[in-house]
C-alpha cells in the first residue's frame, strides 16, 4: 500500500459538536438479504470519516442510504437535522445539501464539463447561469483542471473525469460530501491528483464520508475510521489506533490482507 | 554485425515517412474498394455488368424515350400507333390492292400522319426524342398524300418507295419503350391535392410555405430565438394550418375562439388546483383520496352521459371540458408521483404539465372537426351543471392562488375563468332573455351576430383532403405526436407504479399487436356505431388518432430500448445532485437514450410516412390512392407504371431526407465517448 504523499494540514480540520448525521438502528434488506444491520453512527461537522471492510459488507448502501439513493426498511436517518422519510421534499432538500462521488464518476457524457457542473445549480438551485459557470470555474481551478471546461468527459483521463465529478458536486455547496470507492476504477497515477483533490477538500473542513481502501488517506486525512463486514459495523476507532492496535478477529484478518501488498 | 542501412535513425527519431502510393489517391481506392482480392475483382465485374444490364434501358425509358409535354395521351401513344402502323402495312397483300387489309393500312397511315403532325405543332416537348431523329428530312404532310395517292393509283412502286420512308419511324415504334410523364403531368393537381377545390389550393401551399419559413430558421445553427419559435410551430401553428386547411364554417368561427379560450382557462384552472389538491392532502389524506376518486368519476359519468347521445352540441363540449377537467389533474398528479406545489407546477414539474396542455389543446382541435350543424340541438341542462362545476374550479384556483407566491397564471385563472363562463354561458345558453330553453334556437348560422361575422375561409371537408397533402397531414400528425406519446408511454412502462406500468404494457401491447389495416378499418367503420345518432366525428381525425397511437406503441418500444441502455449511474448521478424525477428525464436521461435511438426512431418515422397509404382502405385517397385513382380512369388506362413510379419516387424522396437528416443529428450530437 503506497503511502500518501501529500503533506496534510490536521490542524485546520476542525470538528465541531454540531451533528451532521445521525444514524438510529438503521436496517436495509435487499430481497430477503439483510444487507445492513443495527447501524448507529453519529457523523459530526468537519469530521473525515472512512468506512472499509471486504466487499458486499454493506459499505456502499450504508453511505447511499444518506442520500436516500437507497432507502432503508427501518430505523431512522436525520442529516443535518432533518429525517429522511419517504417525503420527496425532505429527500429532494437532503440531496441538495449533500454532495456525492461514484466510483464510475457518472458524469454526464452528453454535455461538456461545464455543462456538467452546471446544471444542478442552473435548475436545481435556480442560479442564474452566469453566476454557476463562474462558480463552475472556481471548482475547476481549485480541481486543477479550468482548461478542460469545454471538453466533454469522454475526451478526459479517468483522474479528470473524477475530478471534475468531484467539483460537479461542490458546485451545489454541499455541508457533507460521500465518497464511494472514487479511487478504485482508476490508475495507480491518477488516484495521487483525485486523492490530493480530497485532501484539499478535507483541509477546507468538508464533513465527508468516504468509502476507500486507501488506507494512506485514512491514516492522514480520516479522525475516523469505520470497518464492516456482513452488514455490521465491527469496529470504528481513530486511525492510528485502527491500524496499529485493531481488536476485532475479523479486522485484523482483513488489515493484514490489505496491508500486507 | 549490424546492417547500418537500416540504422539510419536513433531510437525514437524516426520521421514519419509518407505511406507507399499504391495505398493512397485513385489506385489505392480502386485497389482497396473494387479489385483487393480475386473475390472481389469477381463481384466487382459482376456488379458493373449488373449495372450496365439495367441502367441505361431505365434511363432511357425514363428521360430519354420519355414523354413530357402535351396535355393528353396522343403523344405518348406515338409508339403504339407507329407499331400498328408496322402491323397494317406488312399485312398488305400487293397483288389485290383491293383487299380489307389495304384499306385498313390506309386508314391507319392516315391517322398516324396526323397525329405526328398535331404532335409536332404542339411543340418538341410532346414528340419522344428518339422519334424527332427519325422526322427530320420527312415532309409528313406530303408523305400522307404520296401514300394514299399511290394506294388509289395502284402504284405499287409508288407504295413501297413511301413505306420505305416510314419504315425506320415503324421500326422505332415497335422498339419503343419509354415514359410517359404526360399522365402525371395532366394529373399532377390531384396526386398533389387531391380533390381540393382548385380556387381554394393556395391555402395549402400558404401553409406549406409557412411551415418551411418558419421551421427554417431552427436549422441554423446559430439562431437564437430557436425556443419559441418551437412553441410557435407546436402550438400555434397547428391552428393556423388546421384553419387554412379546413376553413370554417360561420358556426365556427364563434366556437373557435370560445374553445382555445376554454382550453386556456381550463389548463390555468388546471395548474392552479394543483396547490389546493397539495393542501388539501398536508390536511386530510382521507380527503385528497376522496377528491380523486370522486373527480375521476364525475368525470366518467360525466363522459358517459355525453356519449350515451343525452349530452351533445354545446352541452357535449361542456361536459368534455369538465371530463378534461376531471382526467387531466389526476393522471398529472400521478405521473408526478406526488401532489405538486407552485414551485413545482412553475419550475419542475413543467413536463406533465406540457403533457397536460398538449392534451387540452388537441382536445380543442379534435372538437371542431365534430359535425356541428347536426349535433346542434336538444336542451342543454349539462351547460348548466358544467358552469357549477367550472365555478368550483375557479373557487379552487382562487384557494391555491397565494399572493405571497404571486405568479401570474394564478391570478389569470382568476380573471379569466367568469370572463369566459360569462361569454360561454351567453353563447351556449344564449343572451338572458332566452333562458327558456325549449325555445332557444341552436342553429348557430342563424343567428345574427354569427351572420355578422361570416368573413370566412370556404369549408373545405375532409373527405376532399388528399394527395400528397394528405399524405404530408397525415404523416406529420403521426410523427409529432407520437413521439412524445411513445416517450411518455416509454417512461411509464419503465415507472415503479405498478398501475401506470400494467396500464402502458397493455396500451402497448394491444396497439403493437394489431394491424395497421384493421386499426383503420376500426376507426372508419366500427367507431361511428358507437356514437349517438347524429354525432359525427370527422374520419379523418379517426384516422389521425389511430395512427399515432399506433405508431405511438412502436415509439414506446424503441424509446424504451435507449432508456435501457443507460446505465444506472447515470440516475443515481441525477439523483444525487438532487434533479426531481422529470428534469432527470429531460436534462440527462431522455437526450442520451433518445440520441442513442435516432435510428429506430427514425426508422418508425419512415414506417409511418409509408404505412399513410393504407388510409387507402378507409377510402382516403393519399399520393399513392391519387395515383391508382387516376390510374384507373378510363381515358388513362395503360399508365400505372408511371403513375407508381412517381408515387414511389415521391415516398422515397421524403424518407430519404428524413435518413439524411437524422444521419447529420446524429454525427452533430456525437460526443466522442
Amino acid at each position: 500500500m503506497a503511502e500518501l504523499d501529500i503533506a496534510v494540514d490536521q490542524s485546520k480540520m476542525q470538528v465541531s459538536d454540531e451533528v451532521a448525521i445521525e444514524m438510529r438502528d438503521v436496517h436495509k434488506w435487499f430481497g430477503d438479504f439483510h444487507v445492513l444491520k443495527a447501524i448507529n453512527l453519529k457523523v459530526h461537522r468537519g469530521e473525515r470519516i472512512v468506512i472499509c471492510g471486504p466487499s458486499g459488507s454493506g459499505k456502499s448502501t450504508l453511505i447511499r442510504c444518506i442520500n436516500r439513493l437507497e432507502e432503508h426498511q427501518r430505523g431512522e436517518i436525520f442529516v443535518d437535522g432533518v429525517e429522511l422519510t419517504s417525503d420527496l421534499k425532505n429527500i429532494e432538500q437532503i440531496r441538495r445539501e449533500v454532495g456525492m462521488c461514484f466510483q464510475h464518476f457518472n458524469l454526464f457524457p452528453h454535455l461538456t464539463v461545464l455543462d456538467n457542473l452546471t446544471l444542478a445549480p442552473l435548475w436545481v438551485r435556480k442560479i442564474p447561469k452566469a453566476e454557476a459557470e463562474e462558480a463552475a470555474m472556481v471548482y475547476l481551478e481549485r480541481v486543477k483542471i479550468p482548461e478542460q471546461a469545454a471538453k466533454y468527459p469522454g475526451q478526459l483521463s479517468g483522474g479528470q473525469q473524477q475530478r471534475v465529478a468531484i467539483a460537479r458536486s461542490l458546485c451545489m455547496n454541499p455541508r457533507i460530501m460521500l465518497f464511494d470507492e472514487p479511487t478504485s476504477a482508476l490508475d495507480p497515477e491518477m488516484i495521487a491528483e483525485v486523492l490530493d483533490v480530497m485532501v484539499g477538500l478535507a483541509e477546507s473542513g468538508m464533513t465527508m464520508i468516504c468509502v476507500t481502501h486507501e488506507m494512506g488517506f485514512a491514516r492522514k486525512v480520516a479522525n475516523r475510521v469505520i470497518f464492516m463486514d456482513v452488514g455490521e459495523i465491527i469496529e470504528e476507532n481513530e486511525p492510528e489506533e485502527f491500524f496499529h492496535n485493531p481488536q476485532n478477529d475479523r479486522t485484523k484478518l482483513f488489515l493484514s490482507q490489505i496491508l500486507s501488498h | 554485425m549490424t546492417d547500418t542501412a537500416h540504422q539510419s535513425h536513433q531510437p525514437g527519431h524516426h520521421p514519419d515517412l509518407p505511406p507507399p502510393p499504391s495505398t493512397v489517391g485513385l489506385v489505392g481506392w480502386l485497389r482497396s474498394n473494387l479489385f483487393g482480392s480475386p473475390a472481389n475483382i469477381a463481384l466487382s465485374l459482376v456488379a458493373i455488368y449488373m449495372i450496365w444490364l439495367l441502367v441505361p434501358p431505365i434511363l432511357n425509358w425514363a428521360f430519354a424515350s420519355a414523354v413530357f409535354g402535351g396535355s393528353d395521351r396522343y403523344a405518348c401513344d406515338m409508339g403504339r400507333s407507329a407499331s400498328r402502323l408496322g402491323e397494317a402495312i406488312r399485312v398488305i397483300n400487293l397483288q389485290d390492292l383491293e383487299a380489307p387489309e389495304t384499306e385498313k393500312a390506309i386508314r391507319e397511315s392516315g391517322q398516324f400522319l396526323d397525329q405526328l403532325v398535331e404532335a409536332l405543332d404542339a411543340g418538341s416537348e410532346a414528340v419522344p426524342a428518339g422519334l424527332a431523329n427519325h422526322l427530320e428530312g420527312v415532309d409528313l404532310t406530303a408523305l400522307g398524300d404520296d401514300l394514299s395517292a399511290a394506294f388509289e393509283s395502284g402504284n405499287i412502286d409508288a407504295i413501297k418507295a413511301n413505306t420505305q420512308i416510314l419504315q425506320p419511324i415503324i421500326d422505332w415504334g415497335a422498339a419503343y419503350d419509354g415514359a410517359c410523364w404526360t399522365f402525371i403531368g395532366v394529373w399532377f393537381k390531384q396526386i398533389m391535392y387531391g380533390r381540393y377545390p382548385d380556387d381554394q389550393v393556395w391555402r395549402i401551399n400558404l401553409a406549406f410555405l409557412l411551415l418551411i419559413a418558419t421551421a427554417g430558421p431552427l436549422f441554423v445553427e446559430k439562431f437564437r430565438f430557436k425556443a419559441p419559435l418551437s412553441v410557435f410551430l407546436l402550438i400555434i401553428y397547428p391552428v393556423i394550418a388546421y384553419y387554412l386547411f379546413s376553413g370554417f364554417d360561420r358556426a365556427a368561427v364563434v366556437a373557435w375562439p370560445l374553445r382555445l379560450m376554454g382550453s386556456t382557462a381550463l389548463a390555468l384552472a388546471v395548474l392552479a388546483s394543483l396547490p389546493f389538491l397539495q393542501r388539501l392532502r398536508e390536511r386530510s389524506d382521507l380527503l385528497s383520496i376522496l377528491l380523486l376518486v370522486l373527480v375521476p368519476i364525475w368525470g366518467l359519468s360525466a363522459g358517459a352521459t355525453w356519449t350515451s347521445g343525452i349530452l351533445t352540441g354545446a352541452a357535449g363540449w361542456a361536459t368534455t371540458v369538465g371530463v378534461a377537467l376531471a382526467v387531466v389533474p389526476p393522471i398529472l398528479l400521478f405521473f408526478g408521483g406526488r401532489m405538486p406545489g407552485w414551485r413545482d407546477v412553475i419550475h419542475d414539474r413543467y413536463l406533465p404539465i406540457i403533457i397536460g396542455v398538449a392534451i387540452l389543446v388537441f382536445i380543442g382541435f379534435a372538437l371542431p372537426i365534430m359535425n356541428w350543424d347536426e349535433v346542434a340541438g336538444p336542451t342543454p341542462p349539462m351547460a348548466m351543471a358544467v358552469t357549477p362545476a367550472a365555478l368550483c374550479m375557479a373557487a379552487m384556483a382562487s384557494w391555491g392562488y397565494d399572493p405571497r407566491e404571486s405568479k401570474a397564471p394564478g391570478a389569470l385563472t382568476v380573471v379569466l375563468l367568469p370572463v369566459y363562463l360569462v361569454i360561454a354561458y351567453i353563447v351556449f345558453v344564449g343572451p338572458p332573455d332566452l333562458l327558456n330553453f325549449g325555445a332557444f334556437d341552436w342553429n348557430w348560422n342563424a343567428r345574427p351576430a354569427f351572420q355578422a361575422i361570416s368573413v370566412t375561409l370556404p369549408f373545405v371537408e375532409t373527405p376532399l383532403w388528399g394527395g400528397l397533402f394528405l399524405t404530408l397531414v397525415i404523416a406529420g400528425v403521426g410523427i409529432v405526436a407520437s413521439l412524445p406519446i411513445g416517450i411518455v408511454l416509454a417512461l411509464g412502462r419503465r415507472s415503479d407504479m405498478v398501475i401506470v406500468r400494467i396500464l402502458c404494457i397493455a396500451f402497448i401491447e394491444v396497439w403493437r399487436g394489431v394491424p395497421l389495416i384493421s386499426v383503420l378499418f376500426m376507426a372508419s367503420v366500427m367507431f361511428p356505431l358507437f356514437l349517438p345518432e347524429g354525432m359525427n366525428f370527422d374520419k379523418l381525425v379517426r384516422v389521425l388518432i389511430g395512427v399515432t397511437l399506433f405508431s405511438s406503441a412502436y415509439m414506446a418500444e424503441v424509446v424504451r430500448g435507449g432508456l435501457q441502455a443507460i446505465p444506472k449511474g447515470q440516475y443515481e448521478a441525477a439523483q444525487a445532485l438532487g434533479l426531481t424525477f422529470w428534469k432527470s428525464m429531460s436534462l440527462i436521461i431522455l437526450p442520451q437514450a433518445l440520441k442513442m435511438v435516432i435510428p429506430g426512431i427514425v426508422n418508425t418515422f419512415i414506417g409511418l410516412f409509408k404505412d399513410t397509404t393504407l388510409v387507402l382502405i378507409v377510402g382516403l385517397f393519399d399520393l399513392l390512392g391519387m395515383v391508382q385513382l387516376a390510374a384507373t380512369n378510363p381515358n388513362w388506362l395503360g399508365f400505372s407504371t408511371e403513375g407508381y413510379v412517381f408515387a414511389a419516387f415521391g415516398f422515397w424522396i421524403f424518407c430519404f431526407c428524413m435518413s439524411r437528416y437524422s444521419q447529420h443529428i446524429e454525427r452533430k450530437l456525437h460526443t466522442g465517448h
